[in-house]
């Protein structure tokens, strides 16, 4: 059996740092002092209705995240004083989970499933075209800020495989010739 | 979309009096004495154009004397959809495949004129009271796909519109919950759920009355019930079907744990990827609330049960139920080791009981039709039925329910009607913590212990079938892939285990393996299933185990000969055993061919005579299945 310690020496430095680590580095981005008053307000009132408590956290930063499109430093900040935390609790929980971003992103973000099904029906070669489509890299922006592009495991349509994403909108059965009109099924659109 | 029920012109029901008069009123809703025009509306539907066919038939219908449109769940045969189904008055039915814009409208056109189309039907049914079927069409039961089936816990699936509280009772909706609150005692409950063998369908197969057990014998002030419906196994879509087609079923069975085991409040932890299942959810609970079957003394028995959703944030690792307590916390969600157990402590340090969704939809039917049934639809060691959703190689992809200790071949080849290209290889079961089922093993009785005797498991209902140009190595590298993303990275056999072993089933695929590789893999693997915390870490290493266990040459020709038999692969090698020709004089250039070939080995405008490249092609045979006219032949090898 191998033990442990070969294990460990056996993988390079740099690769160690799958999660579970608090010692990650807070984005540097605006505090609460620094944000207008109206962006302050529209947090206060968009978590709440959750308890002031920590059981509330994950919900305001959903709540956060569905009208920004991501979670702001000053938001974080907002929902750990309401719910009597330290802004480590709230930054370590929402880096945590793959659902939280901590940085900005397009207006639509298009989920490629990259889960088993999908895996099988050629699902790689799908996000490739969504990518060279829209010229950007998984994970960024579009220059017109309109469009992201990310992996999702499974959402629960394998029996369309492959299938795509963007709100809640499933699109299934998806070949690299639709993925143009895909795209434009919401380019424009501010929803 | 509810047609003639809303929640809020619902009446209180405090009786088994008011649930027979909603009993009537879901049965006039159902079936209303005119043609009713069902279109299946889960995710699959809507994803396949089910919105728009739905707007099509209303539309047309709208006014019409003799036919009414509604909505309702899966029924199973997920790539036939958009599905639609026409109820005469007399109960007699045809269930149309693949209904598009214009074969609605078309459809939409003979129901006014009382007539019903011929071409794209699927499956004829019986409804209510209706015995026979005046149209020449294969009944639901003999079509293949559906004749070795048995839908218990999808018995409501595709028939009741599932944000109508009316149409679940009118199916005998809440009446094992009045049952067992006019006539059992928690103790009864309790050993009904332990007789009928029932056990846990999240994957590990505990049984639930014993469960329920523990919970009922620890005192506290609060206890609290868990519905996991995180559904990690990505390739499996059973509970989000269920609890977009039927949510009703699923609350119900968790009330009627919750009065066996004095639990008073529950929480359903959904992925937030399922928006029309937390939509179904939410609208469920909000009406059962209206009508009294949530909230203080239900239908007055003195006994109270509240519920609320919790929306997952995107961790595999929080379907693991201590990890899943964390996140509810708004906790990060890592595992903790057990014990203590949740029934001793669990959410906010409470005793907690936590079931998958489908194991509470089996509890309303086991109350009504008794435990010695259910037990009997399975085998000794476990009762009922169990979901899979079949996907892969197969023809026939979708929702299917075995009774349990049904063979794997009868889904593969009966129900699923076999492999699409190549020859059938093995069985995907248990996702990331499962493993292949060979060929040689197609006879094998589905059930926990049968299949964690093959060295895969059960798991929560993934099935996915494998043929022939499936890269076995390459398979087991997705899942690693698949678990590095997801393990919390809390303890270091499954964080530095997973992560080694990628490594080298990378090598491997990528044509640098070296022979100790093998021996490496299986003790990293023997290593992350003893040392691991949860069991994330310890059946991370099955996909690679029992691939070895059955396919250890694949990994050998990979590693000595640098070519992938498969020709699936990083390495290529296409040592399949066919080559594939277009019969050029006979294409027509409809393009089918180049559309299906997932490596754009087909060559040809519209319109054109099409050419295979030999050079690119991996011999999957599915522009063979893709070609309208049967003209790509296939040649050599062992076809
Ligand atoms: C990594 C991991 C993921 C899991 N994912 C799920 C899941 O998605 N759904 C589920 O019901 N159970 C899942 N389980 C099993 C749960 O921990 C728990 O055993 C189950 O919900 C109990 O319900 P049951 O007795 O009704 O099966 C998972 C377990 C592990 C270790
Ligand atoms: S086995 Fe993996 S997922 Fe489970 S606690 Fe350990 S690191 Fe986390
Ligand atoms: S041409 Fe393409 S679709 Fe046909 S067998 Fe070869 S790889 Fe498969
Ligand atoms: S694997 Fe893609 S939807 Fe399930
Ligand atoms: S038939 Fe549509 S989800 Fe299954």
């Amino acid at each position: 059996m191998a033990s442990l310690d070969s294990i460990r020496q056996s993988i390079h430095e740099s690769d160690a740092d799958v999660g579970g680590d608090d010692a990650e580095i807070i984005p540097a981005d605006a505090d609460v002092e620094d944000v207008c008053d109206e962006e302050v307000d529209t947090v206060r009132s968009l978590i709440e209705p959750f308890p002031d408590d920590k059981e509330g956290v994950i919900p305001a930063l959903q709540e956060v995240q569905g009208e920004y499109g991501y979670l702001p430093r000053f938001s974080m900040q907002l929902i750990a004083d309401k719910a009597g935390t330290s802004m480590a609790h709230v930054y370590g929980t929402a880096s945590f989970y793959s659902q939280f971003y901590l940085e900005p992103r397009g207006e639509h973000t298009i989920k490629v499933c990259t889960g088993t099904a999908c895996h099988v029906k050629g699902a790689d070669e799908i996000s490739e075209e969504f990518c060279d489509e829209l010229d950007v890299e998984l994970e960024e922006v579009t220059d017109d800020g309109q469009f992201t592009v990310s992996h999702v495991r499974c959402i629960g349509a394998c029996s369309l495989a492959p299938a795509v994403m963007v709100g809640d909108n499933v699109h299934g059965n998806v070949t690299e010739e639709k993925v143009p009109d895909v795209i434009e099924e919401y380019r424009g659109d501010d929803a | 979309m509810s047609t003639l029920l809303q929640s809020d012109s619902l009446e209180e029901i405090t009786s088994i009096e008011d649930l027979e008069a909603l009993k009537r009123d879901g049965l006039d809703s159902l079936y209303p004495g005119k043609t009713k025009v069902l279109v299946g509306m889960s995710s699959c539907g809507r994803a396949a154009g089910a919105d728009d066919v739905y707007d099509v038939l209303s539309d047309e219908l709208d006014g019409a004397e003799n036919a009414i449109v509604g909505q309702t769940g899966c029924l199973g045969f997920c790539d036939r959809e958009p599905l639609v189904e026409v109820v005469e008055p007399n109960g007699q039915s045809i269930i149309y495949e693949e209904v598009t814009e214009d074969t609605a409208e078309r459809l939409a056109d003979a129901i006014t004129r009382g007539d019903l189309p011929e071409g794209g039907v699927l499956a004829g049914r019986l409804h209510h009271e209706a015995r026979s079927h005046d149209y020449d069409v294969p009944l639901f039961d003999e079509v293949p796909f559906y004749a070795p089936q048995e839908r218990v816990v999808l018995g409501n699936s595709g028939l009741i519109d599932p944000e109508d509280l009316g149409e679940y009772v009118a199916r005998d909706g809440f009446f094992a919950l009045e049952e067992v609150l006019s006539s059992y005692t928690p103790e009864e409950v309790i050993d009904e759920v332990k007789d009928s063998n029932l056990r846990g369908r999240g994957g590990g197969g505990f049984p639930t009355g014993q469960k329920w057990e523990f919970l009922a014998g620890n005192e506290a002030d609060e206890k609290y019930l868990i519905c996991n419906a995180d559904e990690g196994d990505p390739g499996a879509y059973m509970d989000r079907t269920l609890l977009e087609s039927d949510p009703y079923s699923v609350i119900e069975g968790m009330i009627i744990a919750g009065y066996a085991t004095g639990a008073t409040h529950g929480y359903m932890y959904v992925r937030a990827e399922y928006p029309l299942a937390i939509d179904h959810l939410q609208n469920a609970i909000e009406t059962l609330r209206s009508v009294g079957l949530l909230g203080d003394d239900i239908l007055g028995s003195g006994y109270g049960f509240d519920l609320e959703i919790k929306k997952g944030a995107g961790a595999f690792v929080c379907g693991e139920e201590t990890a899943l307590m964390a996140s509810i916390e708004s906790e990060r969600g890592m595992p903790r080791p057990r014990p203590p157990f949740p029934p001793q402590s669990g959410l906010w340090g409470k005793p907690t009981n936590i079931n998958n969704v489908e194991t509470w939809a089996n509890v309303p039917q086991i109350v009504l039709e008794g435990a010695d049934w259910f037990a009997d639809i399975g085998t000794d060691q476990s009762g009922g039925t169990k979901v899979f959703s079949v996907t892969g190689d197969v023809r026939n992809t979708g929702l299917v329910e075995v009774p349990l200790g049904t063979e794997l071949e009868t889904v593969v080849f009966d129900i699923g009607g076999g492999t699409t290209g190549g020859d059938f290889k093995a069985v995907q079961t248990g996702g990331p913590s499962g493993g292949v089922i060979p060929e040689e093993y197609g006879d094998t009785p589905i059930d926990y212990d049968t299949l964690s005797e093959l060295g895969s498991m059960m798991g929560s209902g993934g099935m996915i079938v494998i043929d022939e140009s499936t890269c076995m190595v390459d398979q087991s590298r997705f899942f690693l892939d698949f678990c590095v993303d997801e393990s919390c990275g809390k303890c270091p056999p499954c964080r530095y285990g997973t992560k080694k072993t990628l490594q080298i089933l990378e090598r491997i695929t990528n044509g640098e393996g070296e022979a100790e590789d093998i021996e490496e893999l299986r003790s990293l693997g023997d290593t992350m299933g003893e040392a691991s915390l949860c069991g994330l870490g310890q059946t991370a290493p099955n996909p690679v185990m029992s691939t070895l266990d059955y396919f250890e040459q694949e990994y050998w020709a990979h590693i000595e000969d640098e070519e992938c038999p498969a020709g699936d692969c990083e390495l290529g090698g296409g040592a399949h055993a066919n080559t594939y020709k277009i019969l050029h004089d006979e294409c027509v250039g409809c393009h089918q061919c180049a559309k299906a070939c997932p490596v754009d080995a087909i060559s040809g405008e519209q319109g054109e005579v099409h050419e295979i490249d030999p050079e690119a092609c991996i011999g999957c045979g599915q522009c063979v299945e893709a070609c309208p006219l049967d003209i790509i032949e296939v040649r050599g090898g062992e076809a």
